[in-house]
């Protein structure tokens, strides 16, 4: 009887039927599969602790929004920070400082907007002063996420990781 | 109920054509309707002969092997079933291969339904639908031992066509039963039967 042929016994009994070879070479089999994709992530990983990472290290995040002289003291400038989604606000203070916030409040998720002299959510009215972007003034509790702001040869640049909202104040 | 090993008796010679088996086939509750027997009339324009024919559920089932689908099986008690609903693709084969031409597939239901010996019934002892209402007892269904007390004719097991020889569950009584009964559906278009 061809070796197919007991895989597709006649007889009712004999269906679904497992013997005890077929079982060990079952077991063998997914034993060494397991091995062999254990031993293949083992081999793939990064060799050891302390050693030199090339091409994992980590790449400065920065990111390049506006050019200085386009944004004049008093005034903001909206951008995007890597997702389309993440909406930030960058505000060149009066005293010439800047300062760059998600543009997300943080009572309903509104956008808040520059108004000359601090961040105001039209939806609910709440204020955010501009100097750490914390809340003085209706529902917000806490602080607006702030971003590392750097300014290079007349570039306006973002350092680092957009921040999780919702920092207590 | 009936006692002692129970087999299967076809008695073509006994066989008056009433149709009663058709009908009560269509009854069983493993049937759903669709009547599994072949009332046959042999020759009608010289003889009012007619022949019934049930599964011989044979030894090495042909249909079975036939199955591309693993769809027909056979239980310990040498039943051989009609396919199972999920598995049967309605392909035929079992169609074309059974020599006795027992399975149908019936166009709408796209399965096979054979006779299965009625074995919600015969499984626990009692007769097949067929054997119950037949008049002449041409479709018996009783204990083997007691079947060559009954009948002047033998019951008769094995079947030869072409090269092949078929052992079967079910008999066929027949007066000599010394040599196997030549089903080579060629030699009998011939005319060498």
């Amino acid at each position: 009887m061809p070796g197919w042929k007991s895989l597709f016994p006649v007889d009712l009994a004999e269906e679904g039927r497992l013997s005890r070879r077929e079982f060990a070479r079952f077991l063998a089999l997914v034993s060494a599969g397991f091995t062999g994709g254990i031993g293949y992530l083992m081999a793939r990983r990064k060799p050891l602790d302390g050693a030199p990472e090339t091409a994992s290290a980590p790449r400065p995040r920065e990111l390049r929004v506006a050019r200085a002289e386009d944004v004049t003291p008093g005034n903001s400038w909206l951008f995007t920070y890597r997702e389309p989604q993440d909406r930030c606000i960058l505000v060149h203070l009066p005293d010439g400082r800047w300062r760059a916030y998600r543009q997300t409040c943080t009572h309903l998720g509104c956008a808040v907007r520059w108004d000359g002299s601090g961040l105001q959510c039209p939806c609910h009215n709440g204020y955010f002063e501009a100097d750490q972007g914390l809340p003085v003034a209706g529902p917000p509790t806490r602080a607006l996420s702030r971003l590392e702001v750097a300014v290079r040869d007349g570039e306006v640049w973002i350092l680092g990781d957009l921040p999780k909202p919702g920092g207590k104040a | 109920m009936v006692g002692g090993e129970l087999g299967f008796f076809i008695d073509a010679q006994r066989c008056i054509g009433c149709r009663s088996c058709v009908a009560a086939c269509g009854e069983c509750g493993t049937h759903r309707g669709h009547p599994m027997i072949h009332l046959d009339e042999l020759d009608r324009s010289a003889s009012t002969q007619t022949g019934p024919t049930v599964c011989m559920h044979c030894e090495d089932p042909i249909c079975a092997m036939s199955c591309p689908a693993d769809a027909i099986k056979r239980t310990e008690d040498g039943v051989v079933h009609a396919s199972q609903k999920p598995r049967c693709v309605a392909c035929q084969n079992c169609e074309l291969s059974c020599p006795f031409g027992v399975p149908i597939v019936l166009p709408g239901l796209e399965q096979m339904l054979k006779c299965d010996l009625c074995y919600d019934r015969s499984s626990i002892g009692l007769k097949p639908m067929c054997a119950t209402v037949c008049p002449s007892q041409a479709l018996l269904f009783a204990p083997r031992h007691e079947v060559a007390a009954m009948r002047n004719a033998q019951p008769l097991r094995e079947f030869q066509v072409g090269s092949l020889t078929i052992r079967t569950r079910t008999a066929v009584m027949v007066p000599d039963p010394g040599t196997p009964l030549n089903l080579d559906a060629a030699l009998l278009i011939e005319g060498g039967f």
